[in-house]
């Protein structure tokens, strides 16, 4: 049977969807007098570091659509039983005051809450933290987590240091306290270039650049043995492809094979560490849909991976027709089921 | 016949490398080479390792063990002794051997003097691409480099040496992110390099990648493709697309793949674009059997044959 008259599910969860706030005295109701005054008299606008440069065309049309719950939902949700997972990519990592970048988060999660998670039951969302000042990001994770609207934390893929660092300790504790994946997005604004050997001077390397760095986190995660130290922990990797992991598996694999034991902690090889800890965002897959449909069969990755539209991102493809032909069962995996197993919060029928 | 087309022996000590630096450099070099002392057995050993591995012919790659970027005399000098010290070496001992021409930086006079005086001599296939200098490939202060080597007629070999230092998220910490950081180092300079145009601006380039795993070379090429469709207008001048340029310019070593075996190595490369649109079913290079046309197409008359000592 054709996937596109399965009974199996019309249900969709849309695991990236990003709405925008639209200036930053939208925030000041969720701020207090001293940072609205701050920002006033400052003429602060806002991060102005943004992984999507006005003007190109990925980051599509940043209009009402983005910034009003109603449309937003009409957009991007098909039916009742629809859900989406907002992540507001307000780049509060490039405000170099970590006392106005936590302020900042913290008036995003609330204005989340207030403006659109109260909004439509069908929404849910990431919380928004400052990567930059873990001990802080963990804090606002604890203060927000009560919301069961949340059921994600949120980082920017690019960070100063590896994600495997136990700098990052204290938010993967927070993650892990309050049974939250954290979601590690394209961008970020840490302030070093995009390789080791020098800047990029090209938005379109920043682009193609990001998946590399995806590669590179997922590898200091493991070669720190995060997951041996945080069991339960589960990373989302969004918005940067997919296609690259199963060859990153077996390069991770055949050097942990290569090794001293002193020098590979981890007890599982690094391929069953990354099937059992991270998932994927189909969201862009880079390549044509039949292309991208063959190597969701062919590497025996539809268990990783979840259905993200990234609205109102665009990447030259419709996801939803990638999973037209995928085959009843795989499409169901990614359109809902792997992310009703990866967010324990989505079955949350009252917030 | 069987070559590797980029076969890494151990760089010079300061021991051996002393005599041909000026007096000047001699302190410096000792302080910022890691590489203490001189293997015990090099030509010896070499030619071990191409028995054992069943090697007809080699290009040899030697280079310094850097801890930092070097200023530009200190760069000159080290490059003129140790290319000088690779012939002495290693290849003024057998027939059929070549080098790589070693530079350690992209200062534009001094890459171009250094390129032209050892394409003066008949050892020298091809020029290492000086990674860890601060500037992406594609970067305008590398095209001197370029340019030269296009010139001379000699392919540019571009690997991670130095990439396995720092990413693009800081220092690597880990034994298990070498790797890892290798590949991700080469895509950024694959990446600068294509859209840029550096290479269907120097028609006669040939780059060769070697080294740190090819198996994420695939999805970076259509992503390449795929950023260029939907970006694209940001770079109008560069109207080759990117799978095409890396079909056209680019070759890939098998050594790339350590670990992985000859078929399956070929299976990679075959799914690579060059490969599907190129007449030859493969453009590999090493460690395996090379058409002795394929080695003429990449090196023209300095293609290595096979050793004699």
């Amino acid at each position: 049977m054709d996937s596109a008259t399965s009974p199996i599910t019309r249900r969709v969860v849309d695991c990236d969807v990003h709405p925008a706030i639209p200036r930053v005295e939208t925030l000041f109701p969720y701020l207090s007098a001293h940072w609205v005054e701050y920002m006033t008299q400052s003429a602060f606008r806002g991060p102005v570091d943004t992984s999507y440069p006005k003007g190109y065309p990925n980051g599509g049309s940043v209009d009402a659509t983005v910034s009003e719950p109603a449309s937003l939902a009409g957009a991007v949700l098909r039916g009742p039983d629809d859900q989406a997972i907002l992540n507001c990519l307000y780049a509060v990592d490039s405000v170099h005051n970590p006392d106005t970048a936590h302020a900042l988060a913290r008036a995003v999660n609330d204005w989340v809450a207030d403006r659109w998670l109260s909004a439509d039951a069908r929404f849910r969302a990431s919380i928004v933290v400052n990567v930059q000042q873990p001990s802080m990001a963990s804090a606002e994770i604890d203060r927000v987590a009560g919301n069961r609207g949340f059921v994600q934390v949120l980082l920017p893929v690019r960070t100063r240091v590896g994600l495997g660092d136990p700098l990052f300790n204290p938010i993967y504790e927070a993650a892990v306290r309050h049974n939250l994946p954290v979601g590690v997005h394209f961008g970020g604004a840490p302030g070093n270039a995009m390789s080791g050997d020098g800047w990029d001077d090209l938005y379109v390397e920043e682009y193609a650049g990001m998946a590399a760095i995806a590669q590179v986190q997922i590898s200091s995660l493991v070669g720190h043995d995060v997951f041996g130290r945080f069991p339960a922990l589960r990373l989302t990797f969004l918005e940067m492809g997919w296609r690259w992991v199963g060859p990153l598996m077996g390069e991770l694999d055949r050097a942990a094979r290569g090794m001293h034991r002193r020098f590979a902690r981890g007890t599982e090889l690094p391929s069953t560490m990354i099937r059992a800890h991270t998932r994927f965002g189909l969201t862009p897959g880079y390549a044509s849909n039949d292309v991208v449909r063959d190597e969701i069969a062919s590497a025996g990755l539809a268990d990783l991976l979840l259905f993200t539209s990234d609205f109102p991102h665009v990447h030259g493809s419709d996801p939803t027709e990638v999973l037209k032909g995928l085959g009843p069962a795989r499409a169901h995996a990614i359109e809902a089921a792997n992310a009703w197993d990866w967010y324990p919060r989505l079955g949350d029928g009252e917030r | 016949m069987r070559v590797d087309c980029a076969l890494t022996v151990p760089g010079p000590s300061a021991e051996e490398l002393a005599p041909r630096l000026p007096d000047r450099w001699r302190g410096v070099f000792s302080a910022v080479n890691d590489r203490r002392d001189p293997p015990a057995a090099r030509t010896d050993d070499l030619q071990r390792r191409l028995d054992e591995a069943g090697l007809d012919g080699a290009v040899l790659v030697a280079a310094p063990s850097l801890s930092r970027r070097l200023e530009h005399g200190f760069a000159e000098a080290l490059a003129l002794a140790t290319n000088g010290w690779l012939i002495e070496t290693y290849l003024d001992r057998a027939t059929g051997l070549r080098g790589t021409i070693f530079v350690a930086t992209i200062e534009a006079s001094i890459v171009e003097a250094e390129i032209a005086r050892c394409a003066r001599t008949p050892f020298f296939a091809q020029v290492r691409f000086p990674t860890g200098g601060g500037y992406l490939a594609g970067h305008h202060a590398n095209r001197p480099l370029f340019v030269t080597a296009a010139r001379q007629g000699l392919p540019v070999l571009i690997d991670s040496h130095g990439g396995e230092r720092l990413t693009g998220v800081g220092p690597v910490a880990t034994t298990l992110e070498i790797p890892i950081a290798r590949a991700h180092a080469l895509q950024a300079h694959l990446t600068s390099a294509v859209f840029h145009g550096i290479l269907p601006s120097i028609p006669a380039l040939r780059l060769i990648v070697a080294q740190p795993g090819i198996q994420w070379a695939a999805d970076m090429v259509d992503r390449l493709d795929r950023t260029w469709n939907l970006l694209g207008a940001e770079i109008p001048e560069i109207t080759v697309p990117p799978s095409r340029q890396i079909a056209e310019w680019v070759w890939w070593l098998d050594e790339a793949a350590p670990g992985a075996d000859s078929a399956t190595v070929g299976e990679i490369i075959r799914t690579l674009p060059g490969s599907r649109g190129a007449t030859s079913p493969t453009r590999r290079g090493a460690w395996d059997s090379v058409d002795p046309a394929l080695l003429r197409d990449l090196y023209g008359d300095r293609a290595p044959t096979p050793v004699a000592a």
